[in-house]
């Protein structure tokens, strides 16, 4: 027999309550700082993308509804921009997915003893080298007057370098110079995936007769192939935001062929075009969260197989 | 192939690598003792033709502003959004931690981790806007809290918290602490490494920020060493030695600082992005 | 008085899922009792319900006679011992076992007089300033135990702190725990998934099984008079011998062999036709020396030698037993026997509920 004093008490109990009191206090400057800082502007910027430019800044903006998205899309400047932000974003990340894993199989290969800490201290050297700094050496060592690029290509007498005056080898400059800047960032990821990997499989594989690269094929690389994918869609979205790196080296030239959306967006901020300029952020937005969410994905999906 | 020429070209390939990374070090540090002449004549020489501690002086003013004045915005704003992102960010992701029961706690991850979707260069925009609605424009609160807010560091956190077995914070519980203390006395000394790493690494990547000091800034005054820098580039009339002599103040401490904690630098820095 | 009373307790989660129903218990001060069941029961949630650390969505839990549903863990005087110890890594385990007393800004002297009383019960005075990564298993659970004892609680709680030690050092720590309720006198409330601790540490034992409590009672009548056919299958080692029978006319049928059942089985069998017949091996004898007993035919399908005892598995009427009998035993597989069984330790559980009759 239930025992008639015997009370409901509501499910989240008061105790609970009682404590969350400090939480609150807690996570208060971080909620204010990430609504402040984080939330409120990118409400705004999408706010203002659907107002009129000019008076985006005054009380009485001027609501014109997808006229700014439209008149970026119809933008012929927006649109190859766009393409060659992808088109780059795709090689950067492939050139650097690749070079990265192939370098951190040789660093994690037996057969470099000592000095691989210090090999690994080179290559991440320029990932915390800022980055503007990095890249104004770049420019002038790719300089067609006295960069040492050239200069050593000339020495060896090979053919000089476009670099940064040629639409051509623009891009590859440009590249150069990224990958400098960020490969010694998935090198030293990839060592870590790689030393969590199952040294068991691939002894086994090398009993069972297979050579390095059918090892490589059919054990190293399945196993890593989640690690591969993550650190893909996060370069991904990394490359897809190329900014700094055109803004010290070629100010979107020449003509245009490095001028990407991120940096195009900006051009538009500063001459006082928010209305398109935040249309650009916000597609740009769209793209990363679409590539985030797809990931998210692919990752559930492979969990559950 | 024998092992030994094996091992010859891996070394070799390795070490050629290492030289392409670190030459680009080697040429600004050279470059900056060398005229700009003497490095149209000849540019690939190894070392300068002599060695004058002349050019920092030469460069000791730029755009009208004193260089230590920019080296002193760099410390005071880099310590400082260092500073408070770590406490701040710390605090948050420990209450996000501890009670992830709370829908606007999930809620306020979310919205986080949208902000570090949004293409962060395009993010100062709007920040601009949102800086001159609170009249934050131009001074140095501005920009520091808006560096405060760091992913890096976020994830550091939270992957830490998440490692501590909820028994030890319940046996403190028992034991008569409250959630204030909880933290102070069990939690924060337990944090210790993950507070240094995440400083580190932090200091290490706002050193490195332009953009928004820039557009924030509204006069060089404010400005810290990579904006100088960019200034200085983009100047008309190439003082080749002085961009080189600054990028080399600019680069200098934070490769000082990474070189002595490069394993720590190595290991925070890619934490989130390791599986396993 | 340190009596615990739990009236009507119940939890479910969004008003859904229900882990524990309506559980009715009293334990008294100074009583040693142990929540024993198997993975899942819910023994560990009523046990934290009772700290404070889980929210009790019925019915009431009482600490000497207070209500405390809605108080805080650390106003309810109780100190709880976890299975992975949850010591502070970064103290040492003076501090370990002061913090508690710390905070309730209990004087420095009566803080180290306590400690060091208890490190040298327990014998870890020699090791107070190390830090709990320098110590083994069996330290650190001593040194959690130690942290619950200085606090001088009115209730221990105790969540399965044996299961992560090795099976010697377990035997040792459940003497020292018992040792430790005869010297303390205080009230625990202990919880175990492992019977023989159930058996040998308790003053009464309250099985659980699906959030429900199945019988609470002293491990004597526990163990002699299970009240389900779960707890007569849970406690002892090897479990009760479980046989289907059909019953009629005051005897139980196992395949074609009738054993005439004592008066009050035969009376509680009522009108059924089947039921579960029950017999514990010690009670299944090699010899009719208990006058009591009724011999029945059987057949040797296995021995296993223990040392003290011999365990043979007994085919009788097309079902197999195990009955637990002298090491002198020497018969092979296949021969027959005459096994007696125990009259006054039968047993008969209704087929379908599974409750004694």
């Amino acid at each position: 027999m239930k025992d008639p004093s015997a009370t409901r008490v509501p499910a989240r109990a008061l105790t609970q309550r009682q404590t969350i009191g400090a939480f609150w206090l807690f996570v208060l400057p971080f909620a204010g700082l990430t609504a402040v800082f984080g939330i409120w502007p990118i409400i705004l910027s999408l706010q203002v993308s659907f107002t009129e430019s000019a008076s985006a800044l005054q009380p009485s903006a001027q609501w014109v509804g997808w006229s700014n998205y439209a008149s970026v899309l119809a933008d012929p400047i927006f649109v190859s921009s766009l393409s060659r932000t992808l088109v780059y974003t795709l090689l950067a990340v492939v050139s650097t997915i690749v070079l990265a894993l192939a370098y951190a199989m040789l660093l994690h290969s037996p057969w470099l003893g000592r000095g691989v800490t210090l090999f690994k201290i080179a290559i991440f050297l320029p990932v915390v080298t800022p980055d503007v700094a990095g890249y104004v050496v770049w420019r002038w060592l790719f300089d067609q007057s006295f960069g040492a690029v050239n200069t050593a290509l000339g020495a060896l007498s090979m053919p000089t370098f476009g670099g940064l005056a040629s639409t051509d080898t623009v891009i590859w400059a440009v590249l150069i110079a990224e990958l400098w800047h960020h490969v010694g960032f998935y090198v030293v990821i990839f060592l870590a995936n790689l030393a969590l990997c199952d040294r068991g499989v691939r002894e086994a594989a090398q009993i069972d007769g297979a050579d390095a690269w059918q090892t490589f094929w059919h054990v190293t690389l399945p196993e890593l192939r989640p690690a591969l994918l993550v650190n893909s869609v996060y370069a991904l979205i990394q490359y897809l935001k190329t900014f700094t790196v055109v803004a010290v080296m070629t100010k979107g030239g020449p003509n245009d062929s490095t001028n990407f959306v991120s940096y195009y967006a900006y051009q538009l901020f500063e001459q006082g075009r928010y209305g398109e300029a935040t249309a650009m952020a916000s597609i740009l937005f769209g793209i990363v969260i679409a590539l985030a969410l797809g990931l998210m994905m692919i990752q559930r999906g492979s969990v559950s197989r | 192939m024998g092992s030994w020429s094996r091992r010859g070209l891996a070394y070799a390939v390795a070490c050629t690598v290492s030289l392409i990374c670190l030459y680009p070090y080697w040429w600004m540090l050279v470059s900056a003792f060398r005229s700009t002449e003497a490095i149209l004549s000849s540019p690939l020489r190894p070392w300068p033709e002599d060695i004058s501690l002349q050019v920092f002086s030469e460069v000791a003013s730029i755009g009208g502003t004193p260089l230590w004045r920019y080296v002193v915005n760099s410390l005071f704003i880099t310590s400082l959004a260092t500073a408070i992102g770590t406490a701040v960010t710390a605090l948050g992701a420990y209450a996000l931690v501890r009670r992830p029961d709370v829908l606007l706690f999930r809620l306020l991850r979310a919205g986080f981790l949208a902000t570090i979707m949004y293409p962060y260069m395009l993010l100062v925009i709007p920040v601009y806007i949102v800086m001159y609605k609170l009249g934050l424009l131009g001074g140095y609160p501005g920009i520091i809290l808006f560096l405060s807010l760091s992913p890096i560091q976020f994830f550091l956190f939270e992957q830490f918290f998440r490692t501590i077995p909820s028994s030890v914070m319940e046996a403190a519980t028992i034991d008569g602490a409250n959630e204030a203390q909880i933290l102070v006395h069990v939690v924060m000394p337990m944090a210790v490494p993950v507070v240094v790493t995440a400083t580190i690494v932090s200091f290490l990547l706002n050193w490195a920020q332009w953009l928004p000091v820039m557009v924030v800034s509204r006069s060089p005054d404010t400005y810290t060493l990579p904006v100088a820098l960019l200034n200085l580039n983009g100047e008309l009339g190439v003082n080749f030695q002085g961009i080189m002599a600054l990028a080399v103040i600019t680069t200098l401490p934070v490769t000082l600082f990474f070189l002595l904690a490069q394993r720590r630098v190595m290991s925070g820095m890619t934490a989130g992005a390791v599986k396993g | 008085m340190a009596r615990v009373e739990l009236r009507g307790v119940g939890k479910s989660y969004d008003g859904r899922t229900c882990v524990i129903q309506n559980i009715d218990l009293q334990i008294e001060d100074g009583e040693f009792a142990v929540f024993v069941g198997p993975s899942g029961c819910g023994k560990s949630t009523l046990l934290r319900m009772i700290a404070g650390l889980e929210s009790i969505t019925e019915g009431s839990v009482s600490i000497d006679g207070n209500r405390v549903n809605d108080v805080l863990p650390r106003h309810r005087d109780i100190a709880m011992v976890f299975q992975d110890y949850a010591l502070y890594p970064h103290k040492t385990l003076y501090e370990n076992m002061a913090f508690g007393l710390r905070l309730r800004k209990t004087p420095e002297s009566e803080i180290r007089r306590r400690v060091m009383d208890v490190a040298a019960l327990l014998q870890i005075d020699t090791m107070l300033d190390r830090k709990p990564a320098a110590l083994s298993g069996g330290q650190r659970q001593r040194v959690a135990i130690g942290r619950a004892i200085v606090r001088q609680p009115k209730v221990f709680l105790f969540d399965e702190p044996l299961s992560n030690l090795d099976a010697q050092l377990r035997g040792e720590m459940r003497s020292e725990i018992k040792k430790l309720h005869q010297r303390l006198g205080a009230t625990i409330v202990y919880v175990t998934h492992d019977q023989v601790e159930a058996m040998t540490l308790a003053d009464r034992i309250c099985v659980l099984q699906g959030g429900h409590k199945l019988q609470h009672g002293t491990p004597a009548q526990i163990y002699g008079a299970p009240a389900t056919r779960f707890v007569a299958g849970f406690i002892g080692s090897p479990p009760m011998n479980l046989v289907p029978c059909r019953l009629s006319d005051g005897r139980a049928f196992l395949g074609s062999l009738a054993i005439a059942l004592p008066e009050r089985l035969a009376r509680a069998g009522g009108g059924r036709d089947r039921a579960l017949f029950g017999i514990r091996p010690e009670n299944i004898l090699p010899t009719s020396e208990d006058s009591g007993a009724i011999p029945v035919p059987a057949t040797v399908v296995m021995t296993e030698p223990l040392g003290a005892d011999t365990l043979v598995t007994l085919r009788v009427a097309d079902s197999d037993v195990v009955a637990r009998w002298p090491p002198h035993f020497s018969g092979r597989r296949g021969e027959t026997v005459c096994a007696h069984f125990s009259v006054s330790h039968m047993h008969l559980f209704d087929a379908e509920s599974g409750a004694a009759l």
